[in-house]
């Protein structure tokens, strides 16, 4: 017992039932509270304002809307604000004063079909750079928006005329370590990732990874690309390491296999840019470290750069329940605690202990 | 093996074509397997239960597997989540009273952060992106063998075939695929932030923040872009610690000039910074300024003085200094003597270059070293030893002795300090406190030979010593057999000896405390035997009249009454009359003295008679002379 007491330990600290299907949860910055984005029985759409207090959550909050919500962001707002960024059910982006919920700050129709994912950058301190926020559709749209531009979006990434639209699941901010450069990669529902660069307006990068991709995240939004993990359908992940791009063979990667099922959600720790958690369909996290090979390039062949995947450790793993993991958040003030939500109308607090020594 | 497996897919058709066979189930075949695959392939099935349940054999295939693969896949269990339960009360104290801390810290923040307005928070952000972009994606999936099936053109379209549009669907495509842009190797990352909007709180938080990038950057080997985030971290607020780290990563880079500078930054804001210290050290040795790097690493040592890699790197210098200055003779000194325990590292590095020192003959130096160890550490038995032996090569005796002593106030039964302090003893001429050193050394330790060695040549000098001082009468010596030694104790407190070059024979002498009659015997026939009337007399002098009887007890007869006789007149009765009376008086009390006297020889006689005449004329209190007259009655 005291071998596996010095790995990192999952704790299941607090558990709220919730009366509605949750799909996203996020922690407010700068304070002790999150706020969970659902849809209630009778469709509508919720989002709840929690609090940490003495071991207990407590509703702050509780804002209903006409349309479920499904995903939210707060990377595109200042420390001061924290306008809470909302992709809905039908489509529609919102940017929402928590204080005063009645009237959105900025709202606009994104696309004509459900927003699947949202992220944002630029605010908070992190990346420099416009605050942006993009989307990613089901109607195979990804859109980069500025809250001071009304009506249309600063980049539409969409497919060509007559091809088939493929659903983009997922997507996710990038690169943006000065003022032009930024990236945004996006995962489809046929394996599809694609690399675009906002700085060139170009499409950077692509690759296929068989299985409908679930989740992407880089390491790290305001760095230069390090690494982006890219979950998908049938229990495999893949580790990519974006510093080399080779002409042809593109970014190296390792995959893992965990999970048994469909991994949902990845989140890398924000204070830890090699530590991340793998939420699963069969209710589980996966905690996993990875570490970097000895030389992170080589040159093939032709005398060309290519690079070399490290290797990914499992750190700890737990059951939490039986229904899917849909969303995962570390905190970033305190490393360790984070919130995840799950289909079995319930959302979790917990706390990961010996962070510091992994 | 095929068709084993083969008969096994027949019995049970429910079972993979990879089944492992049911003889393959057991704790031998599990301990002498080392395939991997094949043992999670055993585990799986042990763990489907398809050929039984049994726990213990799938425990054992499952340690096996973790010996030889701890990361295997297989080993993966379900846990459930840690409660209160599986930590300790301590730890979840800790942990509960750590969150409620984090809370309330968050609460206050939250309301400070409130408080500020919100007009502050116009800063100069940069414009909306200019170009309403949209980029064109072209869905075809890259497949990565490349098995995009090309269907022909049937006939009819062919028909309908363009060269021109062809060709320019071609330009079309070629200009739409994808351009894969490498990235420039070095990011272009502002070294400076613009701060000016912000308040100290965000500038704290955002610096925080670049460190850790920083930190980040550096685990994973880019120590150029490491030091691009500790510099916009230090350019929004300059802390020691990420100065301190940008001045790691620049050593890394090997650029020493800047490494040096963020170093005395540090030390400017932190001087007691060791990290600071150890990288100027390194700094300054790579630039070649040996002193400085030295003077950083001791005072590396003065404030901690057990941090092993300042000691490392001491070492390495005084190694190099060392090759420096060889020296030409290689006297090879014994070296067992040198003293190697391992104490305290810095301590042991001055001793070891004392050590080398004496090996290679500059005591003088080695003493200095010494000296200094001592100054550390003033109770370490061992460098007293070591001094000392300095001192004894030198000649300076004296302190030798002193350090022997300190030594053996630490250390009572110290051999090494015994020795030496015999040997500045032999140095200082004081042989008797040499020998007890020796005897000494001699109990704890019989098999030091130096020490019997010395022990003899300070006995022989001893006596030589004594035979130069004249009036100091010892026996001289000669047995050499062991016995001698502890017969020497007795000697040493005052037998007389005499360099009789007559008496070669045995002669051994007597102490004035030995009651032996048949000592005192001894000794007297071996006087009567060389005639020597000395000893004789010595001998009379020294013994108690009351007990002359008893010693001479038996052995008395006419040659030895007659020596004794010649003895006392000769030598005794000038100087001890009263003594010559008295030994006559006892003497008669012997037994058969009164026989003994009949066979005295007339020369004999006669000097009796003159013994007693002159008694007659002595005049003293002790006897008087009808005292005299009596016992020459009785002789006579």
């Amino acid at each position: 017992m005291s071998s596996t007491l010095e790995k990192p330990q999952i704790i299941a600290h607090i558990q709220k039932s919730l009366n509605y299907t949750v799909f996203d949860s996020r922690w407010i910055p700068c304070s002790a509270k999150f706020v969970c984005m659902g849809n209630f029985a009778r469709g509508t759409g919720v989002i709840q304002i929690y609090e940490i207090q003495q071991g207990e959550l407590q509703l702050v909050k509780e804002i209903e809307k006409a349309k479920p919500i499904k995903c939210g962001t707060f990377g595109a707002t200042s420390l001061q604000q924290r306008h809470l960024a909302t992709g809905d059910f039908d489509g529609s982006l919102n940017v929402w004063n928590l204080e005063m919920p009645e009237c959105p700050v900025y709202s606009v129709k994104a696309h004509k079909e459900i927003i699947n994912s949202i992220d944002g950058v630029g605010g908070l301190g992190i990346g420099d750079g416009a605050p942006e926020i993009v989307t990613g559709s089901r109607d195979g749209t990804v859109k980069v928006w500025d809250s001071r531009q009304k009506d249309t979006p600063v980049v539409n990434m969409e497919p060509m005329e007559g091809e088939t639209k493929r659903d983009c699941w997922t997507v996710a901010f990038g690169h943006a370590f000065n003022d032009q450069d930024r990236c945004v990669c996006a995962g489809y529902d046929n394996g599809d990732i694609k690399l675009f660069d906002l700085r060139n307006m170009s499409l950077r990068w692509e690759t296929n990874i068989r299985n409908g991709v679930c989740s992407v995240e880089f390491d790290r939004k305001d760095i230069n690309m390090n690494k982006l993990v890219a979950t998908s359908l049938e229990g495999k992940f893949h580790v990519f390491d974006m510093r080399t791009q080779h002409p042809t063979n593109g970014f190296a990667s390792v995959s893992e296999k965990a999970h048994k099922s469909t991994v949902w959600q990845v989140r890398h720790l924000p204070q830890n840019r090699d530590v991340f958690m793998t939420a699963g369909g069969a209710g589980n996290l996966h905690l996993w470290k990875y570490e970097y090979p000895a030389q992170r390039t080589k040159k093939d062949a032709d005398n060309v750069d290519m690079g070399v995947a490290g290797s990914v450790n499992l750190l700890q793993n737990v059951t939490l329940s039986t229904q899917p993991i849909s969303s995962l958040d570390w905190s970033p003030d305190k490393q360790g605690l984070c919130v995840c939500s799950s289909f079995d109308q319930s959302v979790r607090v917990l706390i990961v202990t010996k962070l510091n020594t992994v | 093996m095929s068709a084993a497996e083969a008969a096994s897919a027949l019995v049970s058709p429910g079972s993979s074509c990879r089944s492992v066979p049911v003889e393959h189930l057991d704790y031998s075949f599990i301990q002498s397997c080392s395939d991997l695959k094949h043992l999670e392939h055993i585990l799986r099935a042990l763990r489907s239960g398809q050929e039984g349940f049994y726990p213990h054999l799938t425990e054992f295939c499952e340690k096996h597997i973790e010996k030889l693969n701890p990361k295997s896949r297989v080993l993966r269990k379900e846990n459930r989540p840690a409660t209160v339960a599986s930590f300790s009360a301590e730890e979840w104290r800790n942990i509960s009273e750590d969150l409620q801390l984090w809370e309330s810290h968050m609460r206050l923040n939250e309301a400070q952060l409130k408080r500020r307005p919100i007009f502050s928070d116009v800063k100069d952000v940069p414009p909306v992106r200019s170009s309403h972009a949209s980029i064109q994606t072209s869905l075809s999936a890259v497949e990565k063998t490349g098995r995009t099936p090309c269907v022909p053109r049937s006939y009819r379209d062919w028909d309908r075939f363009d060269v021109e549009t062809e060709c320019a669907n071609i330009d079309q495509s070629d200009r739409n695929t994808r351009h894969a842009s490498v990235s420039p190797a070095v990011p272009e990352i502002t070294e400076t932030i613009n701060s000016s909007a912000l308040t100290a709180q965000e500038k704290d938080a955002l610096a925080r923040r670049e460190k850790d990038k920083g930190n980040e950057a550096f685990k994973s080997g880019d120590y150029e872009e490491a030091v691009a985030y500790y510099s916009r971290s230090v350019s929004l607020a300059s802390s020691a610690a990420a100065l301190n780290n940008r001045a790691q990563a620049l050593i890394r880079l090997q650029r020493w000039s800047s490494a040096l500078n963020d170093c005395d930054a540090v030390l400017q804001l932190e001087p007691g910074n060791i990290k600071a210290l150890l990288r100027r050290a390194a700094a300054h040795k790579h630039l070649g300024h040996q002193q400085e790097s030295h003077d950083d690493l001791r005072a590396v040592l003065l404030i901690e003085p057990h941090n092993a890699t300042a000691l490392k790197l001491l070492m390495d210098e005084t190694e190099s200094n060392r090759c420096e200055e060889t020296h030409g003779t290689s006297r090879k000194i014994l070296i067992q003597e040198v003293d190697e325990e391992e104490e305290d590292e810095e301590f042991a590095l001055l001793k070891d270059d004392g050590n080398a020192l004496v090996r290679s003959g500059c005591y003088q130096e080695a003493v200095d070293k010494y000296t200094e160890c001592l100054q550390l550490k003033p109770h370490e038995c061992a460098v007293y030893t070591n001094r000392a032996l300095c001192y004894i090569r030198l000649h300076r005796f004296t302190e030798a002795r002193q350090d022997c002593d300190s030594a053996l106030q630490l250390q009572p039964t110290n051999k090494k300090a015994l020795y030496r302090r015999a040997l500045a003893n032999k140095g200082l001429k004081d042989y008797a406190a040499c020998r007890s050193d020796l005897q000494q050394v001699l109990c704890l330790d019989v098999s030091v030979t130096e020490a019997e060695q010395l022990l003899m040549e300070v006995t022989h000098l001893m006596m030589e010593s004594r035979c130069s001082s004249g009036p100091r009468r010892s026996i001289t010596i000669t047995e050499l057999s062991v016995q001698e030694e502890d017969d020497d104790e007795d000697e040493d407190e005052g037998s007389g000896a005499v360099g009789s070059q007559r008496c070669s024979a045995v002669v051994s002498s007597v102490s004035l405390r030995s009651s032996n009659a048949f000592e005192f015997g001894q000794a007297l026939n071996g006087a009567v035997s060389c005639g020597d009337l000395l000893t004789c007399a010595e001998l009379l002098r020294s013994v108690a009249s009351e007990r002359l009887p008893r010693l001479v007890g038996t052995q008395l007869d006419g040659r030895t009454l007659g020596f004794i006789i010649r003895a006392l007149n000769t030598h005794l009765l000038h100087t001890h009359p009263e003594l010559v009376l008295k030994h006559l008086q006892q003497l008669h009390t012997t037994h058969r003295l009164t026989m003994v006297l009949m066979l005295l020889d007339g020369e004999d006689r006669a000097r009796l008679s003159q013994i007693f005449q002159k008694l007659h004329g002595v005049q003293t209190e002790a006897f008087s002379q009808n005292d005299v007259t009596n016992l020459a009655n009785k002789y006579l």
